[in-house]
């Protein structure tokens, strides 16, 4: 079910009438958001709302028992009951054929029961750690399985052709179940915080499970730290007319970001991509741009119609983009671009990995590790983990150049500093037009060629018709964002003067309407 | 200073003036206003004696409609000339020749290659935007019969399957045609009502915005009233309008109808109602000429022709023209046979290679008596 759909737009007006019924019951009201956000995932794939109930069921007993205290047999029925009762409704529309989902379901259910059992032996000490080791265990097999199985069978079987072996194996027909890298990291992060006794574990399994399933960002984020949405679900959400103008603004700029630039520009990119080595060097740029713009816009369109709908609920989200495209420096780039992600990623690998705590090499290899993992985290492909590194090697670069702190030195003469920081994002942007095309190539062969053809620099003058549409849909953007800037902050529509707003408002709201594509278009980051 | 009722008016008819320029700087829509009326037969016609313009940013082209209701610059009598091949035409917009002069219009075409070729011979197109073969049908018995023809030449276009299941007028009963309903008028009273507003046809000829919202709201309950009348198979009906690219490859080297929505044709309702045009057509001493449509898929230079929406052999008696050799041909050399930019319909050369092929296979087959 895709935001910018006819479809939602029913669902989230029943649902939102539902909300409004209960908000004098924040217990119902709870139970309303998680049938909701089952509804909404299973709209997609049923089946696999087993797999969020089953890292829901294994977080909510793995964070009562990284905090140290002992799992009672009461949690221990919550649990099992949450996971064999959902995983029972969710599967009974395709009993037939998951005959061995409901087996791995029993399976997990009678873990449960062998981990309760074996956590009374252990201290509280032993036991924190056991599990964090059970949620790490189960979580990241489940990523393993629907996500890496394949790409690693097929990697380790081309590796051993390469050395003269033959390798028989099965490689499994596994979809990949939309989302399950963004619920599985915030399921993690909970258990973690618990862990590191920075957050309490819930006593609530209905709290817990709409935390986890929350719809506005259940599919591709912003990844919710527990500290943060959690809590949202114990008090009343306060729903005013202020949120609900707010939250709604923020839709409509994310749909017009997806409707109208996304979707709108992503043939100029699809084309180029399919085959580089047709077109000239003027393309090739034309197309590669396309793409800079169509991630930027798909992704931070999902996030901001995420943070609307939860707005008008009277939630809260964190920020997931921040003009990243006027970054300077890598590191800067990562602190605007899909914040969630990279700050999970410091939080929960690059700090625990040492962070920069040690040797100059050890935060180095720290840095490109975390890099590697964060680009094979968008998806099971040599592409992804190639551009995980190039980030990784132009971090380093930059840290060995100490481009940050010589930045800094110039914030005190106004003139130096304006125009080095232009300088600066403008060779940034160079690297990440660079990486987007490491991203967005399929396969080696496609990198390879469509970089040999871009810096032939043959024909650069080709694509000013291409260039002259990119531009008639991303020049409104680039105009706001001017404004975004000058003013140090993304949500600035309600402080514009209000003629501004109504043409602004006129201008998204009939670009939404009359200049999307005919067929809606599924948001990049489903696939991650 | 104003009350809220006054504000609210006043930001509505700031938002209209905002949308229509936003219209025609941001996307420029073709002007394609639609002239009809309902008829006393229970379909629509063209308006008798009005004048209205096309303009996209390709063309403005001119009608004016007789006060038969006829794309034509003069009145045609009932009585047919002595000597005379009198041609009937039935289609929609393709066969009205929309987005070309009445001069460049396949009817008005064929009509003077025979002529010049030293065939006397006369057009009457009867042709509405929008028909279907239940219409044509309906229009030869109450409109086209009364004109004595010699030859009646009905077009066969991709639109023709859907158009049939949409009008409702027949239904296939153990095996037959049969009549369901007594009238097809869709949007007509509501727009007979706003034809008398002030300033309607202003807006209908020149408003941007008016044209695409007027488009949509015909888009959407086009596909409404498909669905509800095709009872649960309209899903492929409509698959034709999300043809994806691998689809359209496929059908382009195979020169086939896309697989997507092969299997929902061909439909016994076109093959019976296109033998029962025939057999009225016999009954008036006429003789029948089904005429292709060649379609061209989302302005990929793949064409296809109409015919294979249709089981040929339902059809066996009935004699059957196609231009689509000679707009692949053209086509595969990069010549462009419709209009990119309005609503893509034949340009002047696809009307022109129409009308020769017509015009050549009607004086083969010796089809207009001297």
């Amino acid at each position: 079910m895709l935001f910018q759909t006819p479809t939602f737009f029913m669902f989230f007006l029943v649902f939102i009438l539902c909300y409004l019924a209960t908000r004098k019951h924040l217990s119902i009201q709870n139970a309303v958001v998680l049938v909701a956000s089952y509804i909404f995932y299973g709209a997609w794939d049923e089946r696999f709302l087993t797999l969020i109930i089953a890292s829901t069921a294994t977080d909510y007993l793995a964070g009562i028992g990284a905090s140290g205290t002992k799992i009672s047999r009461h949690d221990l029925i919550k649990s099992t009951v949450f996971l064999i009762g959902g995983s029972l409704i969710s599967l009974s529309f395709t009993l037939k054929d998951s005959a061995h989902f409901l087996l791995a379901v029993v399976a997990l259910a009678a873990l449960y029961w062998i981990v309760g059992w074996y956590q009374l032996r252990l201290d509280e000490q032993k036991r924190r750690k056991f599990f964090i080791l059970f949620s790490l265990v189960l979580n990241l097999g489940i990523l393993a399985v629907f996500k890496y199985f394949n790409f690693f069978a097929e990697s380790l079987q081309d590796l051993a052709q390469g050395m003269g072996f033959e390798l028989n194996y099965v490689t499994l027909n596994i979809v990949l179940p939309v989302g399950i890298s963004f619920y599985t990291f915030q399921t993690i992060s909970y258990s973690v915080d618990i862990y590191r006794g920075q957050l309490k574990p819930t006593t609530s399994m209905m709290r817990f499970a709409a935390f986890v399933s929350f719809f506005p960002q259940l599919v591709a984020g912003p990844i919710e730290r527990a500290a943060q949405l959690l809590p949202q679900f114990y008090t009343a959400r306060v729903m005013t007319f202020e949120k609900f103008k707010s939250g709604s603004a923020l839709f409509a700029w994310g749909m017009f970001k997806k409707v109208f630039i996304a979707d709108n520009i992503a043939p100029i990119a699809d084309r180029v991509f399919a085959d580089p080595s047709a077109f000239s060097s003027g393309e090739l740029t034309i197309g590669l741009l396309a793409f800079t713009f169509q991630i930027y816009c798909d992704f931070s369109g999902y996030s901001d119609m995420a943070r609307g709908l939860a707005r008008i609920l009277g939630f809260e989200l964190m920020l997931n983009f921040n003009l990243p495209y006027v970054s300077r420096t890598p590191s800067e780039f990562w602190q605007r671009w899909h914040i969630s992600l990279s700050s999970w990623l410091r939080d929960y690998l690059y700090i625990p990995l040492g962070g920069n705590r040690g040797s100059v090499v050890g935060t180095y290899r720290n840095l490109t590790l975390t890099m590697l993992l964060g680009g094979l985290w968008h998806g099971a492909s040599w592409t992804f983990v190639l551009w995980g590194l190039f980030h990784g090697i132009i971090l380093v670069i930059y840290r060995i150049l100490n481009v940050d702190a010589i930045l800094y030195g110039f914030k005190n003469r106004p003139g130096s500093h304006y125009t080095f920081s232009i300088l600066a994002a403008c060779i940034m942007f160079i690297f990440t037009l660079y990486g987007w095309l490491i991203f967005r190539a399929n396969t080696m062969d496609v990198l390879v060629s469509y970089t040999m053809g871009l810096f032939s620099f043959h024909n650069m003058g080709d694509a000013l018709n291409q260039l002259g549409q990119l531009f008639y849909y991303i020049g409104p953007l680039l105009l706001f964002q001017c404004l975004q800037l000058a003013k140090g902050k993304t949500e600035i529509f309600w402080e514009l003067p209000k003629v501004l707003q109504i043409n602004i408002a006129l201008f998204v709201l009939y670009c939404i309407v009359f200049l999307q594509p005919k067929t809606a278009a599924a948001f990049i980051y489903f696939d991650f | 200073m104003f009350s809220k009722g006054i504000k609210a008016a006043l930001f509505i008819v700031y938002a209209l003036v905002f949308g229509e320029f936003f219209m025609r700087i941001m996307d420029p829509q073709p002007m394609m206003p639609r002239y009809v009326q309902g008829s006393s037969d229970g379909i629509r016609m063209n308006i008798p004696n009005s004048t209205y313009w096309q303009h996209t940013p390709e063309v403005d082209v001119e009608f004016r409609i007789n006060s038969q209701g006829i794309r034509s610059n003069r009145e045609i009598p009932l009585a047919k000339p002595e000597g005379v091949c009198r041609i009937v035409t039935m289609g929609d917009s393709f066969m009205m020749g929309y987005e070309v002069s009445l001069e460049n219009s396949f009817a008005y075409l064929v009509e003077h290659n025979l002529q010049a070729a030293g065939i006397p011979a006369e057009t009457v197109n009867l042709a509405v935007s929008g028909f279907g073969t239940a219409e044509h049908l309906i229009t030869l018995q109450s409109r086209g019969a009364p004109f004595n023809p010699d030859l009646v030449i009905m077009e066969w276009h991709s639109t023709d399957p859907k158009d049939n299941k949409r009008s409702n007028l027949f239904k296939v009963s153990d095996g037959k045609l049969a009549r369901k309903n007594q009238t097809y008028l869709p949007a007509i009273k509501v727009r007979e009502r706003l034809m008398k507003i002030p300033g309607y046809e202003w807006l209908i000829g020149n408003s941007h915005l008016y044209s695409v919202i007027r488009e949509s709201a015909a888009v959407f309950s086009k596909k409404l009233l498909l669905s509800l009348r095709s009872k649960g198979d309209s899903k492929n009906l409509e698959a034709e309008e999300d043809l994806s690219e691998d689809t359209m490859e496929v059908a382009q080297n195979d020169n086939k109808l896309p697989p997507d929505f092969a299997n929902e044709y061909p439909d016994p309702l076109d093959e019976l109602l296109i033998n029962e045009v025939d057999s009225v057509t016999r009954s008036i001493g006429a003789k029948l000429v089904l005429m292709d449509v060649p379609m061209d898929w989302k302005k990929k230079a793949a064409i296809y022709s109409a015919f294979e929406y249709l089981d040929l052999d339902a059809i066996a008696n009935v004699d059957r023209v196609s231009p689509y050799l000679q707009f692949k041909e053209y086509s595969d050399k990069g010549q462009r046979m419709y209009y990119d930019l309005g609503q893509g319909h034949w340009n002047i050369k696809g009307n022109q290679v129409a009308a020769k092929v017509m015009t050549q296979a009607i004086i083969e087959n010796g089809w207009c008596k001297k």
